[in-house]
């Protein structure tokens, strides 16, 4: 578990940071906890001193960071074209899209990939576009039927060398969302000196991104920085974004989450108290020793992640369906992940994949 | 490499190169770090050669070069010889272009 570096938190909760003495592990840091630009500006206000060497390191990995932008610009606006060609739409979430929104320019929020949201008329028609997406591939035939069941929420394609994260589902928390309409209704324009893409209502945003956080375990400084970045900017409607919430009964990780942020860079907002069993099993599973583990933190999300969805207020029935799609994932969806060859046996596949399953959710439990 | 002498008259105040919009780049402690969007090369300036591209690309080069004559307390024809040599080879390098229309 690499925690970030003293000075990187001390930035990151907006105080001076202390003096730097050991650069090569503070630019590791940096890079890991994806604080390239936010580093640099405060190395250019004085806020922390660094050595000229150093910053040129930080100035070359902006530089990167900002090239890849553009790249992920350019596939959306790709995405577009080809996605009107068969009567479809899509918003960009978190990345690029909260950058522009929320940042003062290009490449000060490191992102890695694209991530589109899929209009849910579109949604019927899910085989017709991921292929309008990313042509060439071989897709399940069941395509259409997963995602018009909701049973898968996402699939990952590529435009070119861009990785691209097609959300099916717009919070991806397992639990199908219940008010897609209004998500996908309450969209706004944003016009960019590099495209008008279609992005979250604020209050939206901010909740996809505290569960985002959530499930990548709160790995990375980084990303915390997004909901400072929206509290501040961002005239957000308290009463909606509650509303919104409890309507998906996700309370305790939203919430949660947001006391987790507030407290790492403290910030005076105060998140609803949460409290009860699921507070309980929340704190031991994402509270404390889990947090800002970085890559290797990082590298442990995916296993506890699952257990995310359980957390949610009620919704019996979606939970047993999605411990239903976890432990006895339908065909197609094996298919689409590669896990299951044609001819391979089902249900050997799936007996096996139950004993590893078990064993490592009692083992991400436990660390 | 490319013979690109500045120095001619400027026709207005518009400078007489640019950096290209396949190319981004950075000031960092007044240093500069380029990097070209088509050939993915980086490229790294210290503080005088990052001052030299500045002022080519905010003003016309006769006036940079009185600026930096006077800033640098060199010859005349020293400096010249430098900065063709700079602006040849960011130039080669797809970092610096002349401004289109330009004498």
């Amino acid at each position: 578990m690499t925690a970030p570096h003293a000075a990187l938190l001390a930035l990151a909760a907006g105080g001076g940071a202390p003096a730097v003495d050991d650069e090569e592990a503070f630019l590791r840091s940096v890079s890991e906890h994806r604080m390239t630009a936010a580093v640099l500006a405060a190395h250019q206000q004085g806020t922390i001193r660094l050595s000229a060497d150093a910053a040129l390191v930080l100035g070359t990995w902006d530089l990167a960071e900002r090239r890849d932008h553009l790249r992920f610009w350019q596939a959306a606006g790709e995405v577009q074209a080809r996605l009107a060609a068969v009567d479809a739409d899509v918003a960009v979430l978190k990345g690029i899209a909260t950058e522009a929104r929320w940042y003062d320019e290009l490449g000060q929020r490191a992102c890695t990939d694209l991530d589109l949201l899929l209009a849910p008329w579109a949604l019927g028609d899910a085989f017709r576009v991921v292929e309008a997406i990313d042509p060439g591939r071989t897709y399940p035939a069941g395509l259409d039927r997963l995602v018009r069941r909701r049973l898968l929420q996402h699939i990952d394609l590529h435009v070119g060398t861009v990785q691209v994260d097609l959300h099916f589902d717009p919070l991806k928390v397992g639990l199908p969302t219940r008010q897609l309409d209004e998500v996908w209704s309450s969209t706004q324009v944003l016009d960019t000196a590099h495209g008008s893409v279609r992005v979250l209502r604020p209050e939206i945003e901010l909740v996809l991104l505290l569960l985002h956080l959530n499930k990548d375990r709160f790995a990375f400084l980084g990303p915390f920085l997004d909901i400072r970045r929206i509290l501040e900017g961002a005239p957000l409607d308290w009463d909606y974004l509650c509303g919104f919430v409890a309507a998906e009964a996700l309370d305790v990780p939203v919430w949660k989450s947001f006391a987790t942020v507030a407290v790492v860079l403290g910030l005076e907002h105060e998140a609803p108290r949460v409290t009860g069993v699921r507070g309980w099993t929340w704190e031991r599973l994402w509270g404390g020793n889990a947090r800002l583990g970085g890559d290797e933190g990082r590298a442990r999300a995916p296993t506890v992640q699952r257990l995310l969805a359980l957390h949610a207020s009620g919704r019996v029935g979606d939970k047993a369906r999605e411990v239903r799609r976890q432990l006895v994932p339908h065909r197609p969806l094996l298919e689409l992940a590669g896990r299951l060859e044609p001819g391979q046996s089902y249900v050997g596949h799936l007996a096996l994949r139950l004993v590893r399953r078990s064993r490592d959710v009692m083992q991400g439990a436990c660390v | 490499m490319t013979t690109d002498r500045i120095g001619a008259e400027p026709l207005d105040d518009t400078p007489d190169f640019e950096i290209p919009a396949h190319v981004l780049y950075r000031e960092v402690d007044g240093e500069m770090v380029l990097l070209n969007l088509e050939t993915e090369h980086y490229f790294g300036l210290d503080a005088i050669g990052a001052d030299i591209v500045t002022r080519l690309t905010e003003q016309p080069a006769k006036a940079a070069l009185d600026a930096l004559v006077a800033d640098y307390a060199v010859e005349l024809e020293v400096l010249r010889h430098d900065v063709d040599d700079l602006v040849a080879t960011l130039v080669d390098a797809g970092l610096l272009e002349r401004v289109e229309g330009f004498g």
